[in-house]
Formats: structure tokens, sequence, C-alpha cells
């Protein structure tokens, strides 16, 4: 009877570490492979897949940073991703303050249509919004970029920061109204300290739906000197067509900005991916 | 308030108001042209595109209810009993939800490649030679497969989501259970999923709702080849966008609307979640 409990319990946890393993390799070996694929030479990538490199080739990289707008798209896709996600995050707090700390007619109402804004598949919506930019002049431009992932990205920051202001104390505002402070001076004061870490929270969250965003990039860029690096990379495709090498360096590049984020703040990207999915 | 209710009814409430209305009109080029009712609509239901990517956003949303959303809860369970490297497997699950779409896209391209690509490879390896030579992506039978499993795999997000709910299950209903002789499995089935029902029910509708918004993926690795077999309605919307069929395109653009509403009504109603409201909490 022992012995068979026993036995039980490790195939189960041979099934356990079975099942965990198999996710894992599945998670992370197409990246892997395009990471080392990306150091080899394009006759070793053709002829043998999962051979290892003998020696680093980084003229791979070289060549992507050369052949390709890849430094101009990174740039551009550093500018519209910082000021995309200030100014979402600067519109979200003011807007998510209203929503906690003002008992007001329309606060549910505005509450449930935010969140509804989250499941809604706005792409369904791509030529209604092309021609809102054509009227706003901000078709195939980069502020347009920004003032539109700041504005998709609201439903998300703002429930996520009405949900962080409403468990911090009112008290301390309070005390600041007693002491004759304004709405705005409170505002600056007390909220906007306060409510750092939710900020930074949502600012992780929206960088990485900034940088990794697509359809609308595409749908509004036209010139080449304006495109982000995702839409750069459907043009490496046709760029790279032989140089497979090149294309996978260029794959990496891109691919980099986003991890460091993550694992500079795995916890804040974490709790703000969960937070973000389960105020949805 | 005032700048984030500009901007939202910008581009969210004019869009999707403009999508109904342009989609009773004939609309081909720059200028909207006159109003022909519900030509669009019954242009649509003749239209055998439509359907294929109708059919293909259905079984998208049933794997992403029925597999994806289960696999990632048995992830979670296995994660919640804290086996060594817990951590380590969170991470590494997390970080492809770190990566683009497009990256992926183009990796996943290299992965299927019939020449090079990593998976006919490693089918050589294990001597499986009649599947070593196939176009994944391309071939009628496993494109829609192939694209799935582009997909499918990355259960990170929601097994994170789950294990943090799990965590806040209070330990006195698991020690009450161990008293009454409950084992591991058994705690499982009869306290954490019951617990969990709310949660699983929204992490259904975000991931049936974040699938109806996939394009990229799809738009770069087949564009809906071969034959329509994986087009989606994302994706015939931008298609039909780039012919400047405009008013056809608002007209899929609603059917992909009705279709997202219906997908959060169902399920809300399945898993008795209340209203809206109570989502958001």
């Amino acid at each position: 009877m022992h012995y068979q409990d026993r036995n039980i319990t490790i195939a189960f946890s041979f099934i356990k570490y079975g099942i965990l393993l198999f996710f894992a390799v599945v998670c992370l070996f197409p990246a892997l492979w395009i990471l080392i694929s990306s150091f080899k030479t394009n006759q070793t990538i053709l002829a043998s897949a999962l051979s290892l490199p003998t020696t680093l080739h980084w003229e791979n990289y070289v060549s992507a940073m050369q052949v390709t707008g890849l430094p101009r798209a990174f740039l551009n896709s550093i500018i519209v991703s910082t000021l995309a996600v200030v100014l979402n995050a600067i519109i979200a707090l003011l807007a998510a303050y209203v929503l906690a700390r003002f008992r007001f007619r329309l606060n549910t109402a505005l509450t449930i249509m935010f969140s509804l804004g989250i499941l809604v598949p706005i792409n369904s919506a791509v030529v209604p919004i092309k021609f809102i930019m054509l009227n706003l002049m901000l078709d195939n431009s980069l502020i347009g970029l920004i003032v539109l992932y700041a504005a998709l990205g609201l439903p998300v920051s703002i429930l996520i920061l009405k949900s962080f202001l409403l468990s911090i104390p009112v008290q301390l505002e309070e005390a600041a109204r007693i002491d004759g402070a304004g709405y705005w001076k409170i505002f600056f004061a007390v909220i906007f300290p306060l409510s750092q870490s939710g900020l930074v929270t949502v600012m992780i969250l929206q960088f990485i739906f900034c940088w990794n965003e697509f359809l609308f990039a595409t749908l509004l860029i036209s010139t080449e000197t304006k495109r982000t690096l995702q839409i750069a990379i459907k043009f490496f495709i046709g760029q790279f067509f032989f140089d497979y090498g090149g294309l996978f360096a260029a794959m990496v590049i891109s691919i980099i900005p986003a991890i460091i984020v993550f694992i500079l703040f795995q916890k804040k990207v974490i709790s703000g991916l969960t937070a973000g999915a389960i105020k949805g | 308030m005032i700048p984030a209710l500009t901007l939202f009814v910008t581009f969210y409430l004019i869009p999707i108001g403009g999508l109904l209305y342009t989609s009773f009109f004939k609309w081909d080029s720059i200028k909207m042209e006159e109003f022909i009712g519900f030509a669009n609509y019954i242009q649509m239901f003749h239209d055998p595109v439509f359907w294929q990517a109708l059919r293909n956003n259905i079984s998208w949303s049933l794997i992403a209810a029925f597999i994806h959303i289960p696999m990632a809860l048995l992830i979670a369970l296995i994660l919640n009993g804290k086996p060594k490297g817990w951590k380590n497997f969170r991470t590494i699950y997390f970080l492809p939800h770190v990566i683009s779409i497009t990256a992926f896209a183009v990796i996943y391209i290299s992965v299927f490649n019939p020449s090079f690509g990593l998976l006919n490879a490693v089918l050589r390896v294990l001597g499986m030679n009649k599947y070593s030579n196939i176009n994944w992506l391309f071939h009628p039978y496993w494109a829609w497969k192939a694209i799935i499993s582009t997909w499918i795999f990355h259960i990170g997000l929601f097994a994170t989501i789950f294990l943090a709910k799990i965590t806040s299950i209070p330990i006195e209903l698991y020690e009450a259970a161990k008293i009454d002789g409950a084992s591991p499995i058994k705690q499982d089935l009869c306290i954490t999923i019951p617990l969990l029902k709310n949660i699983i029910g929204v992490c259904i509708i975000l991931d049936v709702t974040g699938g109806l918004r996939y394009f990229e993926g799809l738009y770069i690795m087949t564009n809906g080849a071969p034959n329509w077999k994986t087009e989606t309605l994302a994706l015939l919307i931008y298609q039909q966008l780039r012919l400047i069929h405009n008013s056809y395109a608002n007209t899929v653009g609603v059917a992909l609307l009705v279709l997202g509403l219906l997908v959060v009504l169902l399920f809300s109603r399945l898993f008795r979640l209340g209203k809206s409201e109570e989502v958001a909490e």
C-alpha cells in the first residue's frame, strides 16, 4: 500500500514536469532558434536547420543595421511609444481620478462604457478611423499615431488607475482640502505622487502595446522614413528575401527592447498585464 | 475627464457609429455615393469568402474557449503546487506575450518553411519522413492548424491570471478538505475550480475577443492563402479596405462587431457574470 502510494506520487510528478517542460519548449524554442540562427551564415541556415554556429557571425547584425531602414524605424518606434505612453498615462489618470473620487450620475455608465471599450474589436472600424485621421490631417504622421495609440489604450489604463486610486485612502486628500488646496493642487500635490506605482504599471503595459502595434501603423503610415519597427519588419521579409541571417538578426534587434523592459520590470509587467486583464 | 472623453468619442464611438451608418451606402471611391439599404449585407451573405472567414473565426473562438483556457488552467494548477523552478517556468511561459506578433509571424514563417524550417528538421530527426516535406502554412489541410499552433501554446498570460486568483483563495478551505481526506486532485476539482468560475469566464471572454482582433500574424504569414483557408473577418476587412471597397469593409466590420458582442453576451450568461460592471471589478 505504502509503496503504491509512492509510485503514484512519482508518476504524477513525472507527468507534471513533462507537461511543464513541453510548454516551456514550445514557448521558447522558436525564438531561441531564431537567436541561434542569427549567428549562422546563410548557407548553414539553409543546409542544416538544427546545427549550432561554429563561430559567431556578427556580420548578420551589421547587414541588418545597414541594408534596411532599421535604425530609423527603431527610433520612430521609440519616439511614438514613449510619447503615446506619457500622453495616455496623464489623460487616463485625470479621468480615473474623477471616476474614483466623485459621485455623479454618469459615473457607472462611463465605467461600463470604458470596460466595453476593452472588449470591442476596434479593428472592425479601420475605415472610419482612417477617414477621421485624414480629416484631422493626422494621416501619415507620427503625431497621429501617438494620439491614436494614447486613445486606444485609454480604457485599460483608466480602469487600472481607477481601481488603484480606490485602494488609496481618501484622508490625505481631505486633509489637503481642509488646508485649502483646490482641485488641481490636490491632483498634482497628492494624487499624482501617490499613484506613481499604478502609473508605472500602466506605462509599461502601454509601452509593450505601442511597441508591438501593427495594424494601425500600417494603415496610417505610408512614408518609408516614418515607418515604425513593426511595419519595417514586414518589409524586411521582402528585402532579405535570400538573406535569412540578416532577417533573423533584424528580428532579434526588434524583439530585444520589449524583452529588456520585461526582464527589468518583470513583476510590474506581470501584475500590470494580469490586473489589466482582470479589470477588463 | 474631458480629454479622455474627447479621445474616447473620437476613436471609439464615432468610428463605430460611422461603421454602422456607412454600411448602408455605396462607397467605392473617395466620396460616399448613395444610400443602398441592405445591399452590402446581401452581398456579404452571398460572399463565400465571408463565410469561410466567419467559420475560421468561430473555430478559433471555440479552440480558445475549450482548449486554450483549460490548458492555461491546468498549468496554473501545476504551478500552484510550487514545484521546483516554478517561477522560471512562469517567466518562460510569459515571454511570448512580450514579443510582438509581427516578429512571431516572421519566426513562424521560418519555423514552417518546407526546406530549412525548424519543424521539418525536427520531424526528419524523429524519422517522420512522411511529414517532413510539407509546406505547412500553405497546405490546404494543414494551413489553419499551423496558424492555430502559433498561439495555442502561449498560455502564460492566462495561467498567471489564474495563479494570482488561486493564491487569494483562503488556505483554511484546503486544510478542512485535507482533514476530510481529500486528495490534492480532488481539492483542485472541488475547491479551486468552482471558486475560479468567474475568472475563467472573464478569461474566456478576453481570449476570444482577443482572437477576433488578431490580424497581423495572419496578414504576414498567409494573408488568407491557400484558397481563403486561413481567412478571418479582421483580415477580410483590411483586404477590402485596400481594394477601396470602403462600405463593404465596414459591413464586414459590423459583422465582426456583432460577433464580438455575441461572444461577450454568451459567455457572461454562461458563467453568470452579471453586469459588465462586475466584470470590471
